[in-house]
């Protein structure tokens, strides 16, 4: 069983809900923070980190005396990460989305396989929890990589919590595609709504069951949940604004360290999710 | 010699477009016959998803012109034209004909004998821009910085 936990919006409480689930799941649960751009979930479950290693992707190296400068690898690259000029042929590795068909194209085998880092995979236990994370290098633009890397650790027979990114773009994409289950923390304001509106309408193209939980639910206005009702999306789980929480978070506390009182509520989502 | 001008029409009434990779067209221009040698329509770059400046730096390149006059060349773009050798006069406004008017007299400016007189009578010369070939960098003009354009730069992937 795979749950995502994504927003459309940042900063709703994906990583708040999310650890605090992961503490709530009974039995060997898998925590993989597929937010590779800011991952965080470290910062609550406090993990030891035990495992890490740099994760490369392959870009093409082009060997100036075997290419003919026949522009097929030019023509074929969609990102422009091939430009070349009369004897002259330029590749730039960072545009590259090492979809291979530059390879493909080349009949005089002028490209060879070069790597490029795009960060590490770190992996360890916090307690019960088998917590694994992406971290991107600086620099780099292509996180789904990435983030396939990260989710490839996901056991089967366990279950398994992803905290996703925020948005509707491709590592939000990624990082829920496998996922049984989406959580949708979002917040009870017009950003939070408009946010929510385009994440369910990605979701919806994949057919992915979701249920929503409003964070801070009694700020803002009722826009989410009439929302909801209209498009027949359950509020599995409303989360007051609450000063503890807060300072809990600014101190690196999970929330049912904060609010020990929603450990039950949350354990009880869980089990809603299941059925 | 041939030049490129970024432009946003199709002819030398046009304004110059800031932009270098996603300009609405490239205008190559013969300074000798004074002529618009070639139209390059440049909407494959402005939908590119990405590298558009790199993608039409090497189109240029292919035309063998021998300066670009533009507002503003990108890093992977000016890599590409630094390669090619060509020279690029950045931070360029107003419409495709002062453009290349200015050019063309700056370039005449060059000459040596009058670079000489100029010194003699204690007349600083204008910033320099050489026009000889295989000479790299940004060249002269009004610099970085300058009118970035503001329809999409790029689209971004990210949140």
């Amino acid at each position: 069983m795979q749950i995502a936990v994504a927003s459309g919006k940042g900063g709703t409480g994906k990583t708040t809900v999310s650890t605090s689930l992961a503490l709530c799941a009974e039995g060997g649960v898998q925590f993989l923070d597929c937010d590779v751009e800011e991952p965080n979930g470290h910062i609550f479950l406090k993990p030891e980190l035990t495992e890490s290693y740099r994760h490369t992707v392959t870009v093409p190296r082009i060997m100036t005396d075997s290419c003919t400068y026949c522009g097929k690898c030019r023509n074929i690259c969609r990102f422009n990460a091939i430009t070349m000029f009369g004897q002259t042929i330029m590749s730039f590795s960072d545009l590259c989305h090492s979809c291979l068909g530059c390879f493909l194209v080349c009949e005089n085998k002028a490209i060879v396989r070069a790597a490029r880092e795009i960060g590490v995979v770190e992996r360890g236990r916090a307690g019960d929890i088998d917590y694994v994370h992406g971290r991107i290098r600086v620099g780099e633009a292509m996180a789904v990589p990435l983030i396939e890397e990260v989710k490839k650790k996901a056991a089967l027979a366990s279950l398994v919590i992803i905290d996703a990114p925020p948005g509707t773009s491709c590592p939000f994409v990624e990082s829920v595609s496998d996922a049984d289950f989406v959580l949708l923390v979002t917040e009870p304001t017009p950003f939070g709504l408009h946010d929510l509106r385009l994440t369910v309408q990605v979701l919806r193209n994949f057919a992915k069951p979701c249920g929503v939980l409003i964070n801070r639910s009694d700020l803002g206005d009722d826009g989410v949940e009439k929302w909801c009702r209209v498009e027949n999306i359950p509020v599995m789980l409303k989360i007051p604004f609450d000063r503890t929480i807060a300072e809990g978070y600014a101190r690196g506390d999970t929330l049912v360290k904060s609010r020990p009182d929603l450990r039950q509520p949350l354990k009880n989502l869980l089990r809603e999710i299941f059925q | 010699m041939k030049i490129a001008i970024s432009s946003t029409g199709a002819n030398l009434q046009a304004g110059v477009d800031p932009r270098f990779g996603r300009a609405a067209f490239l205008l190559i221009y013969d300074t000798d016959n004074r002529e618009v040698v070639e139209v390059v329509n440049n909407a494959e770059g402005q939908d590119a998803a990405q590298g558009a400046g790199i993608s039409v730096a090497g189109l240029i390149a292919q035309k063998g012109v021998a300066a670009i006059l533009t507002g503003r060349v990108g890093p992977k773009a000016m890599a590409v034209i630094d390669k090619a050798g060509i020279k690029v006069i950045s931070g360029v406004m107003g419409t495709v004909e002062e453009a290349i008017k200015s050019f063309m007299t700056r370039t005449k400016r060059q000459e040596p004998a009058h670079a000489a007189k100029a010194r003699a009578a204690g007349v600083v010369p204008r910033s320099g821009c050489r026009s000889g070939k295989g000479r790299q960098g940004s060249g002269c003009g009004a610099g970085m910085g300058k009118g970035q354009g503001g329809r999409g730069m790029g689209r971004s992937p990210g949140r």
